[in-house]
């Protein structure tokens, strides 16, 4: 390895036909956080407290389907962008770590996923504060406004539909889409779409109230 | 999970929202949005609408890199679900966010976190199996695909050129040739067939159908097929003739062929069908006619393709059945010049050499023959010769005397003449001028126009065939002796003919 720092696709290029093992050590620290994270985060969606050596079986089994079939997944490597094989690197973890507790759940038949507990805290919770039937109401609302971005698919394409309602509703973040690479969107576009669907999604309903009201009966 | 974005029965109530109740519900998303800091809407509930959650290995489409054209729509789908199932959202960014100070700390405690546990791993993986970058067996695959390739394009023309073949050597044309060849049961050639002996025994003589070679009945179903479909193609009806002489069923290869031909065009194959047939049921039946009309499309198809093999071969039996000798030599003497098929070559041989010889030993019997047989007096002379008489008897008895009693016509040498002319002298009659043999009647036109000239002239008759002799000869078409040797005059040679011309005038 040289000094300058290599870029994580070139790298992965380089191990699909190399047998340096300085060359691997490089890859394998350089993958091992993303892999580790999201071998702990599947796990955590199949148990309720996964144990260290099982994300660390994880993480090995990752790097073992990566040189699977003469490390065909390296070889057929083709970088999309600026270290794109880690998105590819995370697709594999998810892969493999929801393999790794499938094979798992056979094993012991009857074995069963664990639900993930992520909301129910939440959905104890009072939320808002809203009652049932402001619920009821506010629920109305927000399906007209769901209509009104679907009523124009020429200037609201379904993708910034969903971007509008994961970033409102679900409370993600600009960076968090933008880190979903398969979108194509940095946070910057991202927040640039939702300008954009917010500022003609107002301009739809402030030409509505102009036109008067339609109360119902 | 929430409802709100239900856009099922619920959301037909919702269309009577008024303006501000919307709007406000707006700017309470947005300012929520605000407020939340990131956490999402809490009012959770069933959401029949999104349909079944993915699997959680599903989502890792969506944090992958960049999406192909193929996998946009399963991304759309992904996102349409996310937007509004909270489960799947919260899964979406458990899987795509950075790790938390906590998750870091945790991680560290890791094997796999650990400078060794990495080398450890490092090492193993560089050993596993790999393709080196330049792997001979890697650079032996495009030539491989090279062979591979070849070795299909190759496969797939030898299939195509089989099957041309296959489709060629099974035309109903080349059945009929085959049954032919097969069992060649007359001397006339039949266009495309290769080399046979006649084999007359295998006759069918139209009924035989039992016999029938399987060549011809699927020649024969095949053409029916294709009448079926178009009665009046003059193509398939010449074939259909064409089996019919096969199978001897003269009369409606005939009926069909001349049709026809009266339909035109008159073709070279169609005028050496039509002959064939002819020739065949005057074979069978002994009718002049049918012969005659045979050799007639015969020389017309000669003239149409001067130069066609077939045409020569048939052209040349023909006139050898119709007595034609030395047409039939120069005709064979053609045909040999254009065959090329040995088979075929060495029969024409034969036949020009059996003609030739069959020629010379008539002439030789002739000359040998004529002073016993020239004259009555010769003739009775013989016969009062024993010793001679019996020198020739056998060949008297043979050859001659039979054909003498039966009157019946010479097809090369008229010895029946003889007889004729002897008749004529007891009957009185001065001077008889005939043939020796059958002779082509074309080259009777310029000899009797010279005769009759030169008695015309006041000539006597033996002068006045000598002078047409004489402008026989002259003439290249027919300076063979063939042409001019066959006329003799018997007689006292003494008839003055010229003062009758003169008187006709």
């Amino acid at each position: 390895m040289n000094g300058i720092r290599t870029s994580v696709n070139d790298l992965a290029k380089s191990c699909a036909h190399s047998a340096d093992a300085a060359e691997w050590e490089e890859f394998v620290c350089r993958c091992t956080p993303l892999a580790s994270v999201v071998a702990m985060r599947v796990s955590r969606m199949w148990v309720s407290n996964p144990s260290p050596a099982t994300v660390d079986d994880i993480v090995q089994e990752v790097f073992l389907k990566l040189c699977e079939q003469e490390r065909r997944i390296l070889r057929d490597f083709e970088p999309r962008g600026e270290d794109s094989f880690l998105g590819l690197l995370r697709m594999v973890s998810v892969s493999v770590a929801n393999d790794y507790f499938r094979r798992l759940r056979s094993a012991k038949r009857g074995g069963n996923v664990v639900t993930t507990p992520l909301l129910e805290e939440e959905a104890q919770l009072p939320g808002d504060g809203a009652q049932p039937a402001a619920r009821m109401q506010r629920s109305v609302l927000l399906a007209e406004l769901d209509r009104k971005l679907r009523s124009a698919p020429e200037v609201v394409t379904e993708r910034d539909r969903a971007l509008f309602w994961l970033y409102y509703r679900q409370g993600f973040t600009a960076e968090e889409i933008g880190r979903l690479t398969a979108i194509g969107l940095t946070a910057k576009g991202v927040e640039s779409a939702l300008r954009r669907v917010t500022t003609w999604l107002r301009g739809e309903i402030e030409r509505r109230k102009s036109e008067g009201p339609r109360e119902s009966g | 999970m929430n409802d709100d974005l239900n856009t099922g029965p619920a959301s037909e109530s919702s269309s009577v929202t008024s303006g501000d109740a919307l709007s406000r519900a707006f700017e309470e998303l947005i300012e929520g949005r605000r407020s939340r800091a990131g956490a999402p809407v809490t009012d959770q509930g069933s959401v029949p609408w999104a349909g079944p959650c993915p699997e959680p290995g599903e989502w890792a489409l969506l944090l992958g890199g960049e999406a192909r054209p193929a996998e946009w729509a399963k991304v759309d789908a992904l996102l349409a679900h996310g937007a509004v199932c909270h489960t799947c959202a919260e899964r979406l960014r458990i899987l795509s966010a950075d790790p938390s100070p906590e998750e870091t700390a945790e991680l560290g405690k890791l094997a796999c976190a650990s400078r060794e546990g990495q080398r450890g791993l490092a090492s193993q993986l560089a050993h596993t199996p790999h393709r080196a970058l330049h792997d001979p067996v890697r650079n032996r695959l495009p030539r491989l695909y090279l062979w591979a390739g070849a070795g299909l394009a190759a496969s797939l023309l030898i299939v195509a050129v089989m099957s041309v073949w296959w489709h060629r050597a099974n035309t109903p044309e080349r059945l009929l040739a085959e049954a032919y060849t097969r069992a060649r049961i007359f001397d006339l050639r039949m266009p495309g067939a290769g080399f046979a002996e006649v084999t007359p025994g295998t006759h069918l003589r139209g009924s035989a159908t039992g016999r029938e070679s399987a060549k011809l009945l699927e020649a024969r179903a095949r053409i029916e097929d294709h009448l079926e479909a178009a009665p009046g193609d003059p193509h398939w009806l010449e074939l259909e003739a064409r089996a019919d002489v096969l199978e001897e069923k003269f009369d409606p290869a005939i009926e069909i062929l001349d049709r026809l031909l009266a339909a035109g065009p008159a073709t070279p194959s169609l005028l050496v069908d039509d002959a064939a047939a002819y020739f065949q049921r005057g074979a069978a039946t002994g009718s002049e006619n049918d012969r005659a009309t045979a050799l007639e499309y015969l020389r017309h198809a000669d003239e149409l393709a001067p130069g066609d093999p077939v045409v020569l071969f048939n052209e040349a039996v023909v006139m050898e059945d119709r007595g034609q000798v030395m047409n039939a030599v120069e005709t064979w003497n053609r045909y040999l010049r254009f065959e090329r098929d040995p088979g075929w070559l060495a029969e024409g041989r034969r036949r020009l050499q059996a003609l030739e010889q069959k020629f010379n030993q008539l002439k030789s019997h002739q000359s040998r023959m004529e002073r016993y047989l020239a004259t009555p007096q010769a003739m009775r002379a013989l016969a009062a010769d024993p010793a001679t008489l019996a020198a020739i008897d056998e060949e008297l008895s043979s050859t001659l005397l039979p054909r003498l009693l039966d009157g019946e016509k010479e097809e090369s040498w008229n010895h029946g003449m003889g007889d004729i002319v002897d008749t004529l002298a007891a009957l009185g009659v001065p001077d008889v001028v005939a043939t020796r043999w059958q002779i082509d009647s074309a080259s009777a036109v310029p000899m009797m126009d010279g005769f009759y000239g030169g008695l015309a002239k006041g000539l006597t008759v033996p002068q006045a065939l000598t002078a047409a002799r004489q402008t026989l000869i002259r003439d290249p078409r027919y300076r063979h002796p063939y042409y001019w040797a066959a006329w003799y005059a018997s007689g006292g040679g003494r008839s003055d003919l010229g003062a009758l011309f003169h008187a006709a005038k």
